[in-house]
């Protein structure tokens, strides 16, 4: 479980340009959540993320992630970060060597790094001959999924993604987000993801966390926060279009139901199609 | 008009990146490229402006060719380039004197600088914050002063690579709208590299790159018609669309705009 108590954060605290990123967010995450972080551009979901493994030290208050207080590295190995375009931080020389530098931090056994190695180059289906290229030699989808691999060989428990798909195109956004879904369901670990991609949201999680000027807006269940839409664009954010096509729908007369994913449009048309006949 | 014929352009002179590309983009025109990571659209989008030039093959822009390195200047102010992430092109602490950047590299005089930098802070709608600085914006506001040092050159083409990928829904509308403003009331060109298919569905032109060819062109609708090509090139049709193509509506690949959704699946709710 993480924990967010009274969480205030100020950057360049008591100089003119003085900002208050984060104000008293108070939130829990239990232990398997898929949460979708959204918020409009500096809402303070990056500042957020910054706290859950020590990169920076509350203002006041504090995070706690299985009741332990989140100081420095105490948590480094088990919340697994990857930013925003995470293969900038690659910076061995071989795919090998890039995937053992956490491990070997983690003082794991050789043979356990290598059974990790083939396991999540498996599962990130990269094919092992890359082992002793470059790292540099790899597509940019590729360089994501080693970048992300990096990160999952250390089997952190929390796992927080800033926007992890920026930048790529569309079928590689979806095998990315395929294999974090994936990962959750296997490993049973908490996931946090920060995105601006409303469909990716909608898509994968189970629980959305709006922000916006530094204050939690709106905290529930996909069906909860999307069918907020008009305070949801007030702020910058979307809805999935599909939710607004069915939304018009409702507003017509329809008897329908709010849809936000592709499935759950063609189930309820279906269904409406049903009714008529 | 930028016209290639026959450009060849690799990194390394083993693994071609662009492939005997012939294309033309007229006056007034926005045409959007889409096409997989590393399909070559960056690659073609730099030798748009003479960035990069043609291993073979010509870049012509407004008939001067791009290896002509006597006249460089001109075909980079008449073709202004917007990348992804506006940290990386903007070079001013504050938002005013960053939009007069290039014109104090183009020599404009100090009186005529202040009336066109003021000229198109207004336009973009980021007049209050002229004397800001960069880093306090936010990233659609940035992405619009980036635009702005763009435009006070008065190019003829704006090419813009992927200039909404680190943005939030409401930065993304604001500068596709902008975009739309620029092309239909000033006339500029737009040539738009984008991943999201929404975006390049309000181009009037399509252009989908697959391993440095273009493998299709034409209007949005036309081209979100050929799926299975898309998907084997790394694309996806926006949401509505593959619901509305799944749907099998006459036409129904080419919808994308909600409102026409809304009206398609009513005539089949209605039997009609």
């Amino acid at each position: 479980m993480i924990r967010f108590e009274n969480l205030t954060y100020i950057y360049y605290r008591g100089l003119p340009n003085q900002c208050v990123a984060l104000d008293n967010i108070c939130l829990e995450i239990k232990a398997g959540e898929f949460i979708g972080l959204i918020g409009p551009t500096g809402s303070g979901k990056s500042t957020l993320i910054r706290h859950m493994n020590g990169l920076l030290k509350p203002t006041v208050g504090r995070v706690l992630i299985e009741l332990k207080e989140v100081v420095m590295k105490s948590t480094r190995f088990e919340v697994g970060m990857v930013f925003q375009y995470p293969e900038d931080q690659i910076f061995e020389q071989t795919v090998f060597k890039e995937l053992v530098f956490g491990p070997r931090n983690m003082n794991l056994s050789e043979s356990e790094i290598k059974k990790r190695i083939f396991e999540i180059l498996d599962f990130v289906e990269l094919p092992s001959e890359v082992l002793e290229s470059s790292p540099f030699d790899l597509s940019g989808g590729q360089k994501r999924r080693l970048a992300i691999a990096s990160v999952l060989i250390m089997k952190p428990k929390v796992l927080v993604l800033d926007e992890p798909t920026v930048g790529l195109d569309p079928v590689g956004k979806k095998s990315i987000l395929q294999k974090i879904k994936q990962y959750h369901e296997k490993e049973k670990v908490t996931v946090v993801l920060a995105s601006h991609d409303i469909e990716e949201i909608a898509e994968n999680v189970n629980r959305i966390i709006v922000l916006d000027k530094a204050r939690v807006k709106m905290d529930g269940s996909v069906a909860e926060v999307f069918s907020r839409a008009d305070e949801l664009i007030k702020i910058g954010l979307d809805v999935p279009k599909i939710t607004k096509v069915f939304g018009k729908l409702k507003q017509m007369g329809y008897n329908t139901k709010l849809v936000y994913t592709l499935a759950q449009a063609q189930a309820e048309f279906a269904r409406l199609l049903g009714q008529r006949e | 008009m930028i016209e290639l014929k026959d450009v060849n352009f690799s990194y390394d002179s083993v693994k071609p990146v662009l492939n005997n590309i012939n294309l033309q983009i007229k006056c007034g025109e926005f045409v959007a490229v889409v096409g997989a990571n590393g399909s070559g659209k960056s690659t073609l989008a730099k030798h748009l402006n003479g960035l990069l030039v043609p291993a073979s093959g010509d870049v012509v822009v407004i008939g001067i060719n791009t290896k002509d390195a006597t006249k460089s200047l001109a075909v980079k102010q008449n073709v202004g380039m917007v990348f992804q992430n506006p940290d990386n092109q903007l070079v001013s602490a504050i938002v005013e004197e960053d939009v007069a950047f290039a014109l104090e590299n183009l020599q404009v005089p100090h009186a005529e600088m202040k009336v066109r930098v003021e000229e198109i802070l207004e336009k973009l709608g980021i007049l209050e914050c002229r004397y800001r600085s960069v880093e306090e914006l936010s990233g659609g506001q940035k992405q619009r002063v980036a635009v702005a040092g763009v435009l006070a050159m008065r190019p003829r083409f704006m090419v813009l690579d992927e200039p909404t990928a680190m943005l939030d829904p409401q930065g993304r509308n604001d500068v596709m709208a902008l975009l739309k403003k620029l092309n239909s009331e000033c006339g500029i060109s737009i040539l738009l590299i984008t991943h999201f298919m929404e975006e390049a569905a309000l181009a009037e032109r399509l252009i989908v790159l697959n391993d440095g060819n273009v493998i299709l062109e034409g209007a949005p609708k036309q081209v979100f018609g050929e799926v299975e090509l898309l998907h084997k090139s790394g694309l996806l049709l926006p949401q509505i669309t593959r619901f509305c193509a799944e749907l099998k509506l006459r036409e129904g690949w080419g919808i994308v705009d909600e409102d026409e959704c809304v009206v398609e699946l009513v005539k089949i709710l209605e039997g009609s």
